[in-house]
């Protein structure tokens, strides 16, 4: 991150947010605060105020855009195939977005959630809470074509989603080094959550 | 010290404690008497030790000018036990006195490491006096440790306790290193405890009983607690972050991961990355629920919700979501799940 302010200018709406996407993919361990990275982009607290009200409904507005982002992969499908494409398509919007700016964002709510702010709720709501809700319909649509189990359809959103953020979540350890690392890991994912350890080959019963 | 009234029958002279017989006679009747200690006090007390916080103002006040840039303020927090702590911060209008969870007190000691934090162990029954006068924040500090001092600043105050034999500085980030350290390796050593349980095991019973075991651990309060610290603070304190990911999630994946080789050994599952399943697993337990948690949308879940998110993750782990009926379990695969909430 520059320690430099950017110099002072007039932000667009559109400016103010892809600036602080810019900086918040740049710092996703060193921003807590959304005061700082606003500070980074040199936007003013009336230019914040002007555009989305305060800095709570500007986290709020970036958070929810992701997610819209990134459930916009969720076409419905009816062939095993278009399937695990969807999922792919999905997994890899979720793993860019989360390992570019959505990692800040998420570290700025939990923050908030300790300061008990109120943001914390309204976060997930809009944010990780509609991501979940939208991959659950897409499942159970696709439980209705028999393309997908029978299994609880919000449990199984919970779990893929989970296993995407698996790498994502706070250590840098596991982070993809290369968009290549990235892909394999969403494949990985995918092909985990349709088939499991033993390639879909459910246990005998008896 | 004022005197508590509880019922006579409820109560039996220790053997070693002399009842002062005018309480008894004078100022109580009698079934209201109480037991108390050499102090006074009903209940005899440890010394505690308290990280006393010398701070510059968080806000500009009138007074600032006056004092020591660096020491224009104090107050004092201690460890009630390893996941909780207290707070006693005089402010202009009121004390503030509360409990507070660990990742709630670092934002209070990180305040107090932008000036000194001094560890202090408390005076009992103390040489403080009621009638000391100006009750500002180094003055109430000072009696809150029993302490005596002609002093009326924080800085004053610091230049006292400095040079008291017992007192040491607080380096925050070593120190938070090594708690945060201590208290996910107890909840880790307390969830895995019970490994050896799950040896011989079918890979699916395996999982069901340790899945059980780290999804109570990694709800319980004291683990969202550390959770919320580590991603907050990993800027700060990175070395404390680092100590909850080596303690905590790496324990319960390396443990997952143990099984699922054990499984491969025995030609149950065949897996080329078994570290990659077991981080997956791990973060499946975890899922959704454990945002909602960090968020304040609920509580932790109890018995029933973790045995069916367990399962759930379990039967996905090994046989797919395109598999995915429901897949009976034997009432002897897994030991009556607790709930979450109680593995502190």
């Amino acid at each position: 991150m520059s320690t430099q302010p950017a110099v002072s200018r007039p932000h667009s709406r559109a400016a103010v947010v892809a600036e602080l996407i810019r900086v918040l993919s740049q710092a996703p361990v060193r921003v807590t605060n959304i005061e700082s990275a606003i500070a980074e982009i040199g936007a003013s607290a009336q230019e914040i105020a002007a555009h989305f009200g305060s800095n709570r409904e500007l986290i709020l507005f970036l958070v929810s855009q992701s997610s819209d982002s990134m459930q916009a992969a969720l076409a419905p499908a009816s062939t095993r195939e278009q399937l695990r494409q969807r999922l792919l398509e999905f997994g890899q919007r979720v793993t860019d977005v989360y390992s570019s700016h959505l990692r800040s964002l998420y570290r700025i709510a939990v923050t908030e959630s300790i300061r008990h702010t109120g943001l914390g709720r309204d976060f997930y709501e809009v944010g990780p809470g509609r991501l979940r809700q939208h991959l659950t319909e897409f499942l159970q649509t696709a439980q209705s074509e028999g393309v997908l189990g029978s299994g609880a359809a919000d449990l199984l959103a919970s779990h893929f989603l989970a296993s995407l953020r698996a790498n994502l979540d706070i250590a840098d350890t596991f982070l993809p080094a290369t968009n290549r690392a990235a892909l394999a890991h969403v494949q990985q994912v995918v092909d985990l959550f349709l088939d499991g350890l033993n390639g879909g080959t459910p246990p005998c019963r008896n | 010290m004022p005197q508590l009234a509880v019922p006579a029958e409820e109560t039996k002279a220790p053997m070693n404690v002399a009842l002062p017989r005018a309480l008894v006679e004078k100022r109580l009747p009698h079934e209201f008497a109480i037991e108390i200690d050499s102090d006074g006090s009903p209940v005899s007390v440890s010394a505690a030790d308290w990280f006393v916080c010398f701070v510059p103002g968080l806000q500009r006040q009138w007074w600032h000018s006056f004092v020591n840039a660096r020491y224009q303020h104090v107050f004092a927090m201690r460890m009630v036990d390893e996941d909780t702590w207290i707070i006693v911060e005089p402010w202009w209008t009121r004390m503030l006195v509360t409990v507070l969870t660990l990742d709630e007190a670092v934002k209070f000691l990180r305040w107090g490491a932008t000036g000194n934090i001094l560890q202090v162990r408390e005076a009992i029954p103390g040489n403080g006096n009621q009638v000391r006068g100006w009750a500002n924040c180094a003055v109430l500090t000072a009696f809150l440790l029993g302490r005596s001092y002609r002093t009326w600043t924080p800085f004053g105050l610091y230049r006292r306790l400095v040079k008291d034999p017992g007192a040491r500085p607080v380096d925050l980030a070593h120190w938070l290193a090594d708690h945060v350290r201590h208290v996910a390796a107890r909840n880790a050593d307390r969830a895995l405890e019970s490994v050896h349980l799950i040896e011989g095991r079918s890979v699916r019973a395996a999982l069901l009983q340790l899945g059980t075991s780290i999804m109570g651990a990694l709800m319980s309060r004291s683990s969202v607690a550390l959770y919320k610290l580590a991603v907050s603070e990993s800027s700060r304190f990175g070395a404390a972050a680092n100590a909850y990911w080596e303690e905590a999630p790496k324990r319960a994946i390396d443990a997952v991961l143990e099984v699922l080789q054990q499984a491969q050994l025995r030609g149950e599952i065949q897996i080329d990355n078994a570290s990659a399943a077991a981080r997956h697993f791990v973060a499946m337990l975890r899922g959704d629920l454990h945002l909602e948690i960090l968020f304040g949308l609920r509580q932790c879940p109890g018995a029933t919700e973790t045995h069916i998110r367990v399962k759930s993750a379990v039967d996905l782990l090994l046989y797919g979501a395109t598999a995915a009926a429901s897949l009976p379990i034997s009432a002897k695969s897994i030991s009556p799940a607790s709930s979450a909430c109680d593995v502190s």
